[in-house]
């Protein structure tokens, strides 16, 4: 069934697609096909592909996450972005640790490990990537950088 | 399923600007006249292109003249071939007094095309400029074209024999100079024919195997490729004959065809820092221009000297931006 | 005085004290910044090109360890491909087809090794014959032009479908999709904003290294997680570290073909070592996987794109040393490099400054064998990586990946857009599609369709141009071979075979 969902929604896709290239204004062009053409062939190949998945594959069963698992990993992927919003704000060390320590606690370690290990990922990074690679990074809003 | 990321990718593109704008509101620029930290360049392109090396000339100039104590970082804002680190310095970091941003022409030639988006040439505070390079017109010695008045008659008599090979597409710097030669032949630009590669140095090997027939280069490209032979200069898109090794060949202009192209490379500062902070730069710039490190540096990159600061380049930028917006209207590319 | 003379004279400055120390240095740095997934060889030697200038480095010494870089870090880059399943960059995909299996088998510290082994011989090979023909393949690699590389990307697209077998429809769906990513930008050939939706973040296109990372990195955080939670994460054993003598010859003809292969594709400027490593795993296992064990921790299936892509390496150089044209973003940096030495590469420098060319080209052999020196001995070490815990190693690879983001783009955007391509690519993976057609989508598309209207710019339209020159021609018939005609060869052998079973 998933792979049906996920053909159907292909073909929407190709469909949006190769309808935004039908869209292009090109003012003018030095090659008889120009900008539109390549995408528009891209989309006819992925919508007949998406028809012979709709119609004629066997789908095959797909266990998704369910319960505990999705909430955890929503909450993997909202630290993520949590992480690129405080970089810049908190600063390299300072969110690396927080963010380091809260992925470790969704991978079922112990508050001492996460936070000690977050601590630590925070500074070990910072001196490879900052020191020693010198590669500029963030070093916080709150501290004035 | 695609829609639906470029609509989260929309959002959390604004929620990214209003965070970053929330932030910028206490960001300190009290620093001391004489003595700044943290000086940076920023390089709107990813490492080791033009922008790079505009950004390395200053930073690496400046620190061993001594005319800085503490080295000038260089970082990337790669996007949009400047456009976003441009939108970044007026929207957000435009209080930053710290901040130098590397320019070229082709930056100009943007700014009159609309391709910064809703800023025009003077959202910014320009600086300086310190070195230049200069269009060229290359093609392989192979071929029949011994000066600019054979390519032009060749263009004329059937301009579908002439296949220019170009870094960058329409618009571009080079697609300018294909152009300008095309309408000093008599042609419309639409009429020529035009391919477009990576870089310069995809576009002479294009020119090397005969796939094309004519680059419109830059001089600093084609050092190094001189001596061999491979290649003939056909004209040299200054206003004078340059120096040294390149001063055998000759201009446009004296071969009777009124084109130039010289790409400057500069740097422009925000909009908003006070007049003490930008005349703060001004006077680093021409202390600098003068130091024989400052020379130096600019010959290794391979660029020619090309001095112009503050105001007086303010002027010249602004003049060019309408400049171009009237010859990109003239060789038919307006919007 | 010959070539070979001043390669001598070359090998009498490398090989001394401070020199080879330096070569370490750079080893050692590279494969550093290669092991860190986003962090590539540019980071590296745009790192420490100003420092060696600043310190006053003579050239040579500074090419030696430039040398150790580049090839350091070509090596580090398959770490992560064979320990974590996330390329370093885009000639270490094909790396994780059996290297991660090899990896899971508890055969890292062979796989690493072996890979080490490959690595070393296809750049030795290459700089063999970068040492040879240089100037004749020079020649050639011009003479390459937009059909040309049509017809080779063509090739390569049919490749492919061996590559990753199983489901040729989920194949060429993922490969469509990787193509269709990459059409979002400036159209290289009218300037025309494509998908870009008034953002200047996307009119450049999409970097590789955001769809690279997130697709794999942040996937595979994910299936970890789910691996985790459904406790079937089976705790990963280190059966040996070293490589067996018997292993690495029965890979013999694997890595000579590849390297073959991979120097040959990696002469021409632009395409390089993510194309030469499809074709060569590709062409392995056609030959050699009778029994399905590629993609399944084959040692072959690793040799191949391992010697392979480090032949591509050493072949990007041709262009660059003998007509002055960068073959790939590294050799860009390395063209600076020398310039900034005042070492102009071109026609010329064979011809006017041998002994520059010679020192060069000594100090990539011995780059090349500092990576094999300095690299064996950590094999057990590096395997280690994989007994780090979960917990500690998850938030150890998301930092890197946003990082490896970061050094190159400062902007949060980028960020968010690495984790939204990243749960693109767990839904990917659930289903069952694979992700390597996806990335060779996305990375050869762009080309294909840059080099077609580029080839029919030049010919007016006209679409005789694709089928003119010997090599186009050739490269058709090749495609058209492993298409149509291959596959109706092993259906008749197939019958044959059972035919005889039944007698």
């Amino acid at each position: 069934m998933s792979d049906r969902i996920f053909a159907g929604l292909m073909l929407f896709f190709s469909l949006y697609y190769g309808w935004e290239a039908y869209g292009l204004k090109v003012p003018f062009a030095y090659d008889p096909l120009g900008p539109r053409a390549f995408p528009l062939f891209l989309a006819i190949l992925l919508a007949v592909f998406s028809l012979f998945v709709l119609f004629r594959s066997k789908s095959q069963q797909v266990e998704w996450p369910r319960d505990r698992l999705l909430l955890k990993s929503v909450l993997v992927i909202a630290t993520l972005v949590g992480y690129g919003f405080t970089l810049f704000w908190l600063g390299f060390i300072l969110s690396t640790a927080i963010v380091s320590t809260l992925l470790a606690r969704l991978f079922e370690a112990n508050w001492v490990q996460s936070g000690l290990g977050g601590i630590a990922l925070g500074l070990v990074f910072y001196a490879l990537f900052g020191w020693l690679l010198q590669i500029p990074l963030p070093s916080g809003q709150i501290f004035g950088g | 399923m695609l829609t639906n990321r470029f609509s989260i990718l929309f959002f959390v593109t604004t929620l990214a600007a209003l965070s970053l704008q929330g932030c910028n509101n206490t960001q300190p620029n009290t620093t001391s006249k004489t003595e700044r930290k943290n000086l940076e360049c920023i390089a709107p392109a990813k490492p080791g292109g033009g922008f790079d090396l505009t950004c390395r000339l200053a930073a690496n100039s400046l620190k061993e003249s001594k005319l800085i104590s503490q080295p000038m970082q260089v970082k990337y804002l790669p996007g949009g071939i400047g456009a976003l680190a441009y939108n970044n310095i007026v929207g957000s970091r435009n209080k930053d007094p710290n901040i130098i941003i590397a320019a070229s022409t082709g930056s100009a030639l943007n700014l009159a095309q609309g391709k910064f988006g809703e800023y025009d040439e003077n959202a910014v505070r320009w600086l300086a400029a310190l070195g230049a390079d200069f269009g060229v017109v290359v093609v392989n010695s192979d071929s029949p074209w011994q000066n600019l008045g054979d390519l032009m008659e060749a263009l004329k008599k059937n301009p579908e024999s002439v296949v220019f090979g170009a870094a960058g597409s329409i618009g571009s710097q080079d697609w300018m100079k294909a152009s300008l030669l095309a309408k000093a032949a008599g042609l419309d630009p639409k009429q020529m024919r035009f391919v477009a590669y990576e870089g310069g140095g995809e576009a002479l090997a294009s020119v090397l195997g005969g796939q094309t027939q004519v680059c419109p280069c830059d001089v600093s490209e084609m050092k190094g490729q001189l001596e061999s032979g491979k290649f003939r200069i056909l004209a040299v898109l200054a206003d004078d004959r340059l120096e040294d090794e390149f001063a055998e060949y000759p201009t446009a202009v004296e071969q009777g065809y009124d084109v130039t192209w010289p790409v400057w490379r500069g740097y422009y500062v925000p909009p908003n820092i006070t007049e003490e902070e930008y005349q703060w730069w001004v006077d680093k710039m021409t202390k600098l221009v003068e130091t024989p490190e400052f020379k130096q540096e600019l010959a290794n990159r391979g660029l020619f000297p090309y001095v112009t600061i503050g105001s007086e380049y303010e002027t010249l930028v602004k003049k060019q931006v309408k400049d171009f917006r009237e010859l990109v209207k003239e060789i038919g590319l307006s919007k | 005085m010959d070539i070979l003379d001043f390669l001598l004279q070359g090998f009498a400055v490398a090989l001394t004290p401070l020199n080879l120390a330096m070569a370490l240095v750079g080893g050692f740095i590279g494969t550093l910044v290669g092991a860190l997934p986003g962090i590539g060889p540019i980071n590296g030697v745009a790192v420490l090109l100003p420092i060696s200038y600043t310190l006053g480095l003579p050239p040579e010494t500074a090419l030696i360890m430039l040398a150790g870089i580049y090839y350091g870090a070509e090596y580090g880059g398959r770490i992560s491909s064979i320990l974590l399943n996330i390329p370093g960059d885009s000639s270490a995909v094909m790396s994780t087809l059996d290297g991660y299996p090899l990896a899971h088998k508890g055969m890292a510290g062979p796989a690493l090794a072996l890979s080490a082994i490959s690595s070393f011989i296809g750049g030795t090979i290459a700089v063999i014959g970068l040492t040879l023909f240089a100037p004749l393949l020079a020649e050639m690699a011009i003479k390459f032009g937009p059909a040309e590389y049509f017809s080779l990307m063509i090739f390569a697209f049919a490749s492919l479908a061996v590559i990753v077998g199983k489901n040729p429809l989920k194949t060429a769906i993922a490969a469509v999709l990787g193509v269709m990513l990459a059409t979002v930008g400036v159209d290289s050939g009218t300037g025309v904003l494509r998908y870009t939706y008034g953002q200047p973040e996307l009119y450049d296109g999409i970097d590789f290294l955001i769809v690279v990372i997130g697709l794999f990195a942040v996937s595979e955080i994910l299936l970890l997680l789910e691996r985790a939670h459904m406790g079937r994460l089976i705790p990963v054993a280190i059966n040996r570290t070293m490589i067996k003598l018997e292993e690495v010859l029965a890979c013999k003809w694997t890595i000579l073909r590849s390297s073959i292969i991979g120097f040959i594709i990696g002469v021409l400027p632009g395409t390089g070592a993510s194309i030469a490593s499809a074709v060569a795993y590709s062409t392995e296992k056609r030959l050699n996987d009778s029994e399905g064990t590629f993609g399944k921790g084959d040692f072959r299936g690793l040799a191949a794109p391992e010697a392979a892509n480090n032949a591509a390496a050493g072949g990007a150089f041709v262009p660059m040393l003998t007509l002055g044209i960068p073959g790939s973003g590294t050799t860009a940096i390395l063209l600076g490099a020398l310039l900034l030495y005042n070492i102009q590469p071109g026609p010329m420098l064979f011809a006017q400054q041998p002994e520059i060319a010679g020192g060069l080209i000594a100090s990539m052999y011995i780059g090349n064998l500092m990576l094999l020196v300095l690299n064996l001995p950590m094999v057990g070490l590096f395997a280690r990586i994989l007994l780090i815990p979960n917990w500690l190693l998850v938030p150890g690879i998301a930092v890197m990946a946003f990082v490896g983001v970061f050094s190159v783009h400062g902007s949060m955007v980028s960020i968010l857009f690495v984790l939204a391509i990243g749960v693109f690519g767990y839904f990917l993976r659930k289903l069952k599609y694979s992700l390597i057609p996806f990335i060779l989508g996305f990375v050869l598309g762009e080309l294909m369709e840059e080099n077609l209207r580029r080839a029919l710019a030049i010919s007016g339209g006209d679409m005789g141009i694709l089928f003119q020159s010997q090599i186009s021609q050739s490269l058709w018939v090749l495609t058209f071979s492993i298409v149509i005609i291959l596959p109706i060869v092993r259906l008749l052998f197939r019958r044959r075979l059972l035919e005889k079973q039944k007698t």
